[in-house]
């Protein structure tokens, strides 16, 4: 192996792909949906490691909401990333969560400022399979996360994307998405279908021009979801 | 003070070898290398390395470049074979070879009819003993060490906050910009490069640069096995050449690398 290979940049100029993966960890999610999503997060490193651009681009932090906000994985390359091995209980502290993750994403960008990195547009990935038991429609909480999303997409800070896990309430999490994005559905437990779905769009953000708009393919092409009518 | 009081109190830094690589934006340009370098190991346990980058804004900087490291390093190399060994100031030796760079590089303006900062460029001087580590530079690039096992950094770009303000040798202000930097340990490894290589070369760590222990670890390793030092110098110039290095500066590229190595 020659040096090229084995030595690593230490301030790379490659711009990053900032992702925050907000995982409903509650305690509905028990059972077979948890095994299918922790199974389905190893595959994403995996499948996302494969391509050239997106290992060095992506920049992901995991947060869960099960019962409490939960930091399970801080920002980090894909190389870095370990699948974490999820367990579900508690409740769903949604409101929460979204402000944390819409934090995370903020902080992150002033960092890359801060150190000369170009950046795409920040994903926060939403799946839940449940209703916020943190907030209700109208109250503080509820008003306060839904103008943060709303205005994070409007304003293009991030890209706000949700999907809705059997049961969900799609109808309350309808109102949190952004009126140009509303939620996905999940077809069943296709998790895996789904990441790969994901794996792949994070490769299509990797190679595209940093500020250019990219067409993510729909969910329900890619076989994973559906949008309620 | 010594540093490391474990390890051998005489390191001999005797493998010297690296390259000075063209960058995408030269040659696309059709623009010469304006890095220059030179390098040797010298009697009494010595080496000595010379580096310029020529400014890309300097008409005949490719020149200046090979002039400085040419007469900075000879200077040098002359001097450490008149001392036979003997202890030597090496920090009066690298600021009178840098004083004595900057007078060739008048001649050379005056012979060329050519305005000195045509052939603008940075320096970068290190000479190493088992002893001691002296180190003259102006302008950007770096200078790093292993000592006592751990990478340090012995001169940094400087603190110009574009990189196109930096300080050249051939300035008026050369002996403001001029930093002069002697470390008083055994050093095991060293590497002196231009800006070309700093992406690759450090993390940032809030404002400050920090010698990448991922970067530097590989090549050390490399240095302290390879034993034909133009096969060293060809993998050098490989490194610089990669896609690895140019997608993050397209620059010219200088690295030289000296390590005590296994006899």
């Amino acid at each position: 192996m020659g040096l090229v290979d084995q030595v690593e940049i230490g301030n790379p100029t490659q711009p990053h792909c900032a992702t925050v993966l907000l995982l409903d960890t509650s305690g509905s999610m028990d059972g077979e949906k948890i095994a299918h999503l922790n199974q389905a997060l190893s595959q994403f490193k995996d499948e996302t490691l494969k391509d050239d651009l997106a290992r060095k681009r992506v920049d992901l932090a995991v947060l869960t909401f099960g019962g409490s906000v939960q930091l399970v994985q801080d920002f980090c390359s894909i190389e870095d990333f370990e699948p974490p091995t999820l367990s579900a209980s508690g409740g769903t502290p949604l409101g929460e969560a979204i402000l944390k993750a819409a934090d995370m994403i903020e902080e992150r960008k002033r960092k890359y400022k801060q150190q000369g990195i170009d950046y795409y547009r920040p994903w926060l990935f939403l799946i839940t399979d449940g209703a916020p038991t943190d907030m209700g429609p109208g109250d503080s909480v509820w008003n306060q996360v839904v103008a943060r999303v709303h205005a994070g997409e409007s304003e293009k800070k991030f890209l706000f994307f949700a999907v809705a896990v059997e049961p969900a309430d799609t109808g309350t999490l309808a109102q949190i998405a952004p009126p140009s994005r509303p939620p996905a559905r999940l077809i069943g437990t296709k998790f895996a279908e789904m990441f790969s779905w994901f794996s792949k769009s994070q490769a299509k953000v990797s190679s595209s021009k940093v500020g250019e708009q990219i067409q993510i393919e729909s969910p329900v092409a890619a076989g994973w979801g559906e949008f309620s009518v | 003070m010594d540093l490391n009081p474990q390890a051998p109190k005489c390191a001999r830094l005797f493998r010297v070898f690296g390259a000075s690589v063209i960058g995408p934006m030269h040659l696309q340009r059709e623009i010469p290398c304006q890095d220059a370098c030179a390098y040797a190991a010298a009697v009494s346990d010595a080496i000595v390395i010379a580096v310029a980058d020529g400014l890309g804004s300097a008409a005949k900087s490719d020149a200046g470049a090979q002039l400085a490291v040419s007469s900075a390093f000879e200077y040098c190399m002359a001097a450490l074979a008149a001392t036979q060994g003997e202890e030597t100031l090496l920090y009066d030796m690298v600021r009178s070879a840098t004083a004595h760079a900057r007078e060739k590089l008048e001649s050379l303006a005056q012979a060329e009819a050519c305005k000195l900062r045509d052939l603008g460029c940075t320096l970068i001087l290190a000479v190493a003993t088992g002893r001691q580590l002296a180190v003259a530079h102006v302008g950007d690039g770096a200078v790093v060490a292993l000592v006592g096992g751990c990478l340090s950094l012995v001169s940094g770009p400087g603190d110009s906050e574009y990189t196109n303000e930096v300080v050249p040798l051939t300035s008026m202000e050369w002996q403001d910009a001029l930093r002069i930097v002697t470390v008083d340990a055994s050093v095991s490894g060293i590497a002196v490069f231009t800006d070309g290589c700093q992406r690759a070369a450090f993390r940032k760590v809030e404002d400050a640069v920090v010698p990448f222990d991922k970067f530097f670890n590989p090549i050390f390793e490399y240095a302290n096995t390879v034993s034909d030092l133009t096969e060293g110098a060809n993998e050098i110039a490989e490194l610089l050449a990669s896609a690895k290095l140019c997608e993050n500066s397209d620059d010219d590229k200088t690295l030289v690398v000296g390590v005590a190595g296994t006899d």
